[in-house]
């Protein structure tokens, strides 16, 4: 079974390099919101990604959302900034890898729901996404 | 014929909508297509700019409601009490916020606009007048595990009363009176691997009257797939009384017709609307029930466009 809490949210044909001055300085990819309605960022928390199950430093990740750009520890902060359902967002892994170099990719979140519960008894629901760059993978 | 009109939530279509298969345009025709009446637009989900949509977005939906000739039967809000980390909104920020979302109803040609009964007391009340003002009907959504009876209900009631069911009231969600167990639910449990022979004792245990212990006592060791399956089927499959509509009905103008699966023949095991429909008839209920498909929560690969298509022929058929 598959409720729309577990898909699989990593866009797997949108990996690519992210390169400046003819330099790799990673790679980047599109990720969806697997939920019924939209959240505010700040609802994100433990926002994890491993490369071939080792963890990536979150101060190499770059979070992309209305062309602006997030460090994951600006998360408790935006809670203005709004991810809707139906839009991508993009995450670049600044890591000087190019995508063609990491076998599997994983991410993990747990998000906030927003109107369940309270801070003093929050709602979380567990999100994972993975893919795999070179084999091109197909979502779930 | 009764005077119940048929509608439909975009929650329905969160997926669909989600998958870029159908945008909100799309959500319309296909609402229009299968006979539904009206809609209720989900703040959270649909409207660009959330919660501020600028006034050619609101003037474009005006147009498409008026091009598929469908009715704004609510705007769907919500109190996002865990928004900022650390703390609760306070009062002040769920009135403002909610006023916001008074505002948006009104741009958008809605009467009603459903919120949540997280929603303080002292809220409510400083919104009523306002929304009286602006001719919207200010609705609470009672969804499981909440009763009209409980410490949550009671005084909201009491609110409603201060200022009249024409302003305040309550939109039931049909999931309070979900009996037993849909496919979707079943299937999930066979697929941790609760043998078909257990699970047809497990919910024909429960289909008994029993308790939950008694249940347990009933079919003696259980694996952890079957405790899983049992202690779920006990949670989301406990009734309220129908009687409870005797209570809500008169503050109501909206409900929500909560389901999970209809299957082809129109049917649906788990929510006894034909009894709910015949309850809503004894009290001459005029309002709208909206459908709300839930089954993408259990499994996606279900399709949501050909179950609010089923709802619509089911639910036509008993008013």
């Amino acid at each position: 079974m598959s409720s729309i809490f577990s898909q699989n949210f990593i866009r797997p044909h949108s990996f690519a390099d992210v390169t400046a001055g003819g330099r790799v300085l990673g790679y980047s990819f599109d990720m969806f919101l697997p939920d019924s309605r939209g959240s505010h960022l700040s609802g994100l928390q433990n926002f994890t990604v491993l490369e071939d199950g080792v963890p990536v430093s979150t101060e190499q990740l770059i979070f992309v959302l209305h062309g602006k750009e997030f460090m994951v520890s600006h998360f408790p902060m935006l809670a203005y900034e709004y991810w809707r359902i139906d839009e991508d967002a993009q995450l670049k892994v600044l890591n000087g890898k190019s995508c063609r170099q990491v076998g599997r990719v994983e991410i993990k979140m747990d998000l906030r729901v927003p109107f369940a519960g309270t801070w003093e008894e929050p709602v979380v629901t567990p999100m994972r996404a993975w893919a795999c760059p070179g084999s091109r993978e197909e979502e779930a | 014929m009764s005077d119940i009109k048929l509608g439909i939530t975009f929650f329905s279509l969160a997926h669909p909508f989600a998958q870029h298969r159908l945008d909100l345009e799309g959500c319309l025709a296909v609402s229009r297509e299968f006979g539904y009446e009206g809609i209720e637009l989900v703040s959270a989900q649909m409207v660009p700019n959330y919660p501020t949509p600028d006034s050619s977005w609101c003037e474009q939906f005006r147009r498409l409601m008026d091009r598929y000739g469908l009715e704004g039967f609510a705007y769907g809000s919500y109190v996002d009490m865990t928004r900022f980390p650390g703390r609760n909104l306070t009062p002040e920020e769920i009135f403002q916020t909610s006023l916001i979302d008074l505002q948006t109803a009104r741009r958008l040609g809605m009467n009603c606009l459903k919120s949540q009964c997280s929603m303080p007391l002292s809220v409510v009340r400083r919104l009523a007048p306002i929304a009286r003002s602006m001719g919207i009907w200010l609705g609470f959504e009672l969804h499981a595990p909440n009763h009209c009876r409980d410490q949550v209900w009671t005084p909201l009631f009491k609110v409603f009363d201060e200022f009249g069911p024409d302003v305040l009231g309550v939109v039931p969600d049909t999931g309070i009176f979900a009996a037993r167990p849909h496919k979707l639910f079943l299937d999930a449990a066979l697929k941790s691997g609760v043998p078909p022979h257990r699970l047809e004792r497990i919910t024909q245990l429960h289909q008994d009257g029993l308790s939950r212990g008694e249940a347990a006592r009933a079919l003696g060791p259980l694996s952890r797939a079957e405790e899983d399956a049992l202690s779920e089927l006990y949670r989301e499959f406990s009734p309220a009384p129908l009687e409870d509509l005797d209570r809500m009905l008169p503050y109501c103008r909206y409900m929500h017709g909560k389901y999970f699966y209809v299957d082809e023949a129109l049917h649906d095991d788990c929510v006894p609307f034909g009894a709910i429909v015949e309850k809503l008839k004894q009290h001459s209920y005029s309002g709208a029930v909206a459908a709300e498909y839930e089954g993408y929560f259990t499994e996606i690969k279900e399709d949501s466009v050909e179950q609010v298509r089923r709802f619509a022929a089911m639910l036509r058929s008993m008013i």
